[in-house]
């Protein structure tokens, strides 16, 4: 890291274009944020395509902005109606919501945003300081050591995704087979292309992105409709009180470096980092009988993680072109549709696309902030729109823009498709998340393995002899490992449990 | 897992099994280095494997009268109704593109959702549908210069 690629960063973010799609980005990722049924993923893959007119730099400003932006926006339902936004904020929920029932929704709102923009802003600080080293390093890696690092990412999302594991690991399977569409780039043969000249380029991620993330999410919304209860509480009393600030600072703090280590993990993400905060801070605090019943570390702590979690995403995408979730997916993808090669290259050859980004953030947050404090009521009335009316604008944009990537109907047709499959996904839980990330790193992984094996002349040897890639995989194996052992353990506890009853 | 699981199961299963018997059609490999069937060969097998223990699970659980957390609800047939009367709309948009044109299909499509799937009233249905129609139609057509198939009424 250089003080110059700094500057060229904050020349760049801070010209007039890329200040208002920044603030455009923050300001639909709050909103996307505070809706509940449109997640991040959802809302960066559907707006995508209104980027493809801007520069990389701009591109990626804005969809960053929806991401991190989205995890300020998930604070406001999760305390005034009790319903988290996207699922980095059901944590938030537990405390938020019974202190909005004791009138201090204005609190924990004000808290929830200080608190955001504590983690985000030091958590940029830390993407500046990790993101570099990591990338020169990994310009050593070959195939194998990349190999390696896409298993883990994959192996962490199926795993740690919530409900089975089995179902994780079938539908990142299922992605991986899918990204195998298309004719083979070493020896030209067609492969699943069932006779459909628009396969033989491969399967486009991003209809498959929008149908699963997007519209299967409005189908289920159309199945079982949101109802969004009346707001009861009153907003008021915004800033903290002192008592506020020395309850909450140690859990900004703890919050923030937890949701940064988890988010850097591949695989792990937002969610994850919330809870884990969350628990942490009950463990460490001196009420822990309190937690659940309205104290404000159990806002702040969850809200840092999730902020923090975001940015330490952007470590190895922006570093080793492996994204870890799957917002973070399309956001790759988003990169090589503009012509960019992911990868730790990337920072040399582009070095203004990372610079960019990362100055660009230290004014998002700062934006975030002022919407937030100040204008939090305004995103709270959002809410007041009905469900339904947002069907058709989401609907409508989602199929516009997937037409819109390759002026392509067939695009629409597996939008829909995969809007379909991904309703049945939803009522019968499985993960989204894991499929489109493999169906995004599947070429990547397949090209990594076949060079590997090329090199080994045919022996899977390569990936156990090499130190680096087999340290990777044997990580990989534990995390996969993790939740049979947990679920293990929790079934023998309980066991024992029914047994000394 | 459930009697859902046993079904989702074996429907994966079949869709892997399915990948499975094309890839074997497939080159394996090269003298030294693995083929284009290599690689969709190892996940349809491993998927298969996978796909077939969720059916197993939901099987055993079926039989054993387990009721698990993530048991499945119990689908709702009205909701059913809706999701089918939407896809089937989405369907027959997607047909109507080439002698109606994108936009025209589209805003009829959110028409026939907001009315008849939704049961809006008509103005607020007008209202979402012409004013999303609008607002892509500004983005992508005036904005991003994106061609769109055009219909008798020339948008």
């Amino acid at each position: 890291m250089s003080l110059d690629h700094l500057l060229l960063g904050f020349s760049l973010a801070t010209t007039p274009v890329n200040l208002l799609f920044a603030f455009l980005g923050v300001l639909l990722g709050t909103i996307i944020g505070a809706l509940p049924g449109i997640g991040p993923s959802a809302g960066v893959a559907v707006l995508l395509p209104v980027t493809f007119g801007m520069s990389p730099v701009t591109a990626m400003i804005m969809l960053a902005g929806i991401y991190y932006g989205a995890m300020y926006g998930g604070t406001i339902t999760s305390v005034l109606i009790n319903t988290p936004g996207e699922s980095a904020s059901v944590m938030t929920t537990l405390d938020g919501y019974q202190m909005a029932l004791k009138g201090r929704a204005g609190a924990a709102l004000g808290m929830a945003a200080i608190g955001s923009f504590i983690a985000g802003t030091i958590s940029v600080v830390l993407l500046m300081v990790a993101a570099p080293p990591l990338a020169e390093w990994a310009v050593s890696f070959g195939p194998p050591e990349y190999f390696a690092l896409m298993v883990l990412g994959l192996t962490t999302l199926a795993s740690l995704t919530g409900g089975s594991m089995l179902k994780g690991l079938a539908m990142a399977l299922a992605g991986l087979l899918l990204g195998t569409v298309g004719i083979d780039l070493m020896m030209g043969e067609p492969r699943y292309t069932l006779g459909m000249v628009e396969l033989y380029d491969r399967l486009d991620f991003l209809p498959v992105a929008v149908g699963l993330f997007a519209i299967g999410e409005i189908v289920y919304n159309i199945y079982h409709p949101i109802r969004i209860e009346p707001i009861k509480a009153k907003l008021s009393g915004l800033l903290p009180t002192r008592q506020d600030w020395r309850d909450s600072w140690g859990a900004i703090g703890r919050g923030t470096a937890i949701g940064f280590f988890v988010g850097v993990l591949p695989g792990a993400g937002a969610t994850i980092a919330s809870f884990l905060a969350y628990a942490t801070e009950r463990r460490v605090s001196g009420r822990p009988e309190q937690f659940g019943t309205g104290v404000i570390e159990g806002v702040a702590a969850p809200e840092s993680a999730n902020n923090a979690a975001s940015t330490g995403a952007l470590v190895p995408l922006m570093a080793l072109g492996i994204p870890g979730s799957g917002t973070t997916a399309v956001m790759l993808g988003a990169l090589t549709l503009y012509g960019l090669q992911p990868g730790p290259l990337l920072m040399s050859t582009h070095p203004e696309v990372f610079w960019g980004l990362v100055a660009s953030m230290y004014v998002g947050n700062v934006m975030l902030l002022i919407l937030n404090l100040p204008l939090a009521p305004v995103f709270a009335s959002i809410l007041r729109i009905p469900y339904s009316v947002l069907v058709p604008i989401i609907i409508g944009i989602a199929l516009f823009g997937v037409y819109s990537v390759e002026n392509s109907i067939f695009n629409v047709g597996v939008a829909l498709l995969f809007g379909g499959i991904g309703f049945f996904m939803r009522i019968y839980g499985y993960p989204a998340a894991p499929l489109v990330l493999a169906l995004v790193l599947g070429p990547m992984l397949e090209k990594a393995l076949r060079q590997s094996m090329q090199m080994s002349l045919g022996s899977l040897d390569i990936f156990f002899t090499r130190p680096v890639s087999a340290g990777i995989l044997a990580f990989a194996v534990l995390a996969a490992l993790y939740p049979v052992v947990l679920s293990f353990f929790a079934r023998r506890r309980e066991q024992a449990f029914a047994g000394s009853r | 897992m459930t009697r859902a699981d046993m079904i989702g199961g074996l429907l994966l299963s079949a869709f892997f099994g399915a990948a499975l018997w094309e890839a074997s059609s497939f080159q394996y490999g090269t003298e030294f280095a693995p083929g284009p069937g290599f690689a969709p060969v190892w996940l349809s097998a491993i998927g298969l494997c996978v796909s077939l223990m969720i059916a197993v699970h939901g099987m055993r659980a079926m039989r054993s009268g387990e009721d698990s957390e993530q048991a499945a609800p119990a689908l709702e047939v009205r909701g059913l109704v809706r999701v089918a009367l939407t896809l089937l709309g989405l369907v027959a948009m997607v047909l109507l593109v080439k002698p109606l044109g994108l936009v025209a299909s589209i805003l009829l499509f959110l028409l026939y959702l907001t009315l008849v799937v939704q049961r809006h009233g008509v103005a607020s249905a007008v209202g979402a549908s012409v004013g999303t129609v609008v607002f892509v139609y500004v983005v992508f057509v005036y904005f991003l210069d994106v061609p769109v198939p055009t219909g008798p009424l020339g948008f």
